[in-house]
């Protein structure tokens, strides 16, 4: 068993008087956790609770990322934000509350969707950690981590249950593993809603779209007027489309104003684990094993009966994210140079183009996917440096490329 | 401390501690309640226990695999009393798509197909 970093010279006598108890635990090392990096993405139910912990037990530096702001609804279990404003971002008010908890750590806040964050970000991060409750969400997540190799500590609640579950890139399975089913408010989400409504619930979303389109903000589903603006072109979709039976008032209500229930308790064993698992995890990868072995397996827990329950998650070796056969390519541009280089470089790379298709550059979007003009600069297609691009139109499948961007300073060692 | 209220107490504590039903852990009754398969298949016998909802349950099925994944968790959700919507079920570590049919999984006879908690979120 390590000795305890007690009288490391990277710790002042604040921080040693601080974290005095945590000392005294066997192989214990503070050092590890002041010189790590966490990115926590979804600063709700259970991230509130994350951040706490980790800006409590000293985790050096913390980035925080959600696109919320606060409502009244969230004060039944988030306590970053009580005394907060409402409707203001979450992610700063979570900033604000945690800088009082622990003053001797770094903690920023990101007001952000995951597709605008600079991927920068991802691979300054030793651990990744998830708060999120959407699908959609979790899997932008994974095709980051699995690109930076970095573990993403997973967590969701659901009623008195909730599960833990980090994926190590390329060991365990990862989100794209096996056929993912979506469910239907994760339709929602994705709004790929084009065209012929295709099931029930798009007549609805596209009344929805109907209304941003002439008012130009969502509905207010608690007002009269505009639900039974909802219910009419929905209901008119339906008996159009054949996908009877017509929608009530308290069904739409049910659909969009659409919250899952939660309760601190749950939320709080959750991210507990959750929580653990990172010090674990930075421990580990750092060379400290004495806190333990970072645990694979997919977590259940059952607040009904308090009963946890642990399942292997094997790797699929031909999954279309981590799998084996996914072709992986970094490529250095300025920002002055057109994307079509990417093309130029992948064809001189001995990668063959298919003759039947045109080469496109696509990149997430945010709830959809953007295409990249390729005879426009870096600049012009308004890219971060690390983005991730997909490219499509050569024989072997779809080719992810990482877009190195050549600071100002180093142009002209560039050809 | 009054006699009164301890008797009370105890009677509280005797209705509050009652164990809740669970359903012995090797069913002996084997129930066949799954609709009929969408196309052609095998009939398996598996076992369904539950890790969502008050107590542990376990329950022996018979089913076909050319059941639908979805038609599965419709007979399972009844039996179990639980909302379909509510839980995935799961064989092997891996979550199965409503959308399959169960000749899509390794599944083998006496096997047991987990119900896990929705929060999985498909995964």
């Amino acid at each position: 068993m390590s000795e305890s970093d007690f009288f490391s010279n990277n710790l002042t006598e604040e921080e040693r008087e601080l974290y005095d108890r945590q000392f005294r635990l066997q192989g214990w090392n503070q050092s590890i956790l002041k010189n790590s990096r966490v990115l926590m993405v979804g600063v709700g139910g259970l991230g509130c609770e994350i951040a706490k912990n980790l800006t409590m037990v000293g985790v050096g530096h913390i980035d925080l990322v959600d696109l919320d702001v606060i409502e009244h609804s969230n004060l039944n279990r988030q306590m970053l934000f009580i005394g907060a404003k409402v409707a203001r971002p979450k992610a700063l008010a979570a900033v604000d509350m945690l800088k009082k908890i622990n003053p001797n750590i770094t903690i920023k806040g990101y007001r952000s969707s995951l597709e605008q964050l600079p991927p920068v970000l991802y691979k300054k991060a030793d651990v990744i950690i998830s708060g999120l409750d959407s699908m959609q969400a979790r899997l932008n997540l994974n095709t980051q981590v699995i690109r930076f190799n970095k573990p993403l500590v997973d967590g969701g609640v659901n009623g008195y249950h909730g599960h833990i579950y980090t994926i190590f890139p390329k060991i365990n399975a990862c989100f794209e593993c096996y056929s993912v089913s979506s469910s239907e408010s994760d339709d929602m989400a994705a709004c790929t809603v084009v065209g012929i409504p295709r099931k029930r619930i798009h007549c609805l979303f596209k009344a929805m779209m109907k209304f941003e389109e002439i008012n130009s903000n969502p509905p207010n589903v608690k007002n009269i007027k505009e639900l039974k603006f909802l219910k009419d072109n929905a209901n008119e979709l339906v008996e159009k489309f054949g996908f009877e039976p017509l929608f009530e008032e308290k069904e739409i209500i049910q659909i969009i104003d659409h919250h899952d229930p939660g309760i601190i308790t749950i939320n709080a064993v959750i991210a507990s684990i959750q929580s653990h698992e990172v010090i674990k995890i930075l421990n580990y990868i750092k060379g400290n094993k004495g806190l333990g072995i970072p645990n694979k397996s997919y977590i259940i827990y059952n607040g009904m009966t308090a009963r946890f329950y642990h399942l292997d998650k094997p790797r699929n070796d031909k999954c279309p994210q981590c799998g084996d056969d996914v072709l992986w390519e970094d490529f250095y541009l300025r920002k002055d140079q057109p994307l079509q280089l990417i093309i130029d470089g992948l064809k001189m790379k001995g990668h063959n183009l298919d003759s039947e298709m045109e080469p496109i550059i696509t990149i997430p979007d945010f709830n959809s996917i953007r295409e990249l003009d390729l005879q426009r600069t870096v600049l012009e297609n308004r890219l971060f440096p690390l983005s991730l691009l997909t490219i499509s139109g050569f024989t072997e499948g779809d080719i992810y490329v990482t877009l190195h961007i050549f600071k100002d300073k180093t142009l002209k060692h560039s050809s | 401390m009054s006699k009164e209220f301890d008797e009370d107490l105890d009677e509280d504590l005797d209705e509050d501690l009652e164990e809740p039903e669970v359903a012995s852990k090797t069913p002996t009754k084997v129930v066949s309640k799954t609709p009929a398969p969408r196309v052609a298949g095998n009939d398996l016998s598996i076992f369904l226990m539950s890790t969502i909802g008050p107590g542990e349950k376990k329950q022996k099925l018979l089913v076909n695999t050319g059941n639908s994944v979805g038609d599965i968790k419709q007979t399972v959700g009844s039996i179990f009393g639980v909302d379909p919507s509510d839980f995935h079920l799961s064989h092997g570590g891996i979550t199965m798509d409503d959308g399959n049919y169960l000749k899509d999984y390794p599944i083998k006879d006496g096997d047991t197909v987990l119900l896990i908690p929705a929060s999985t979120a498909g995964m």
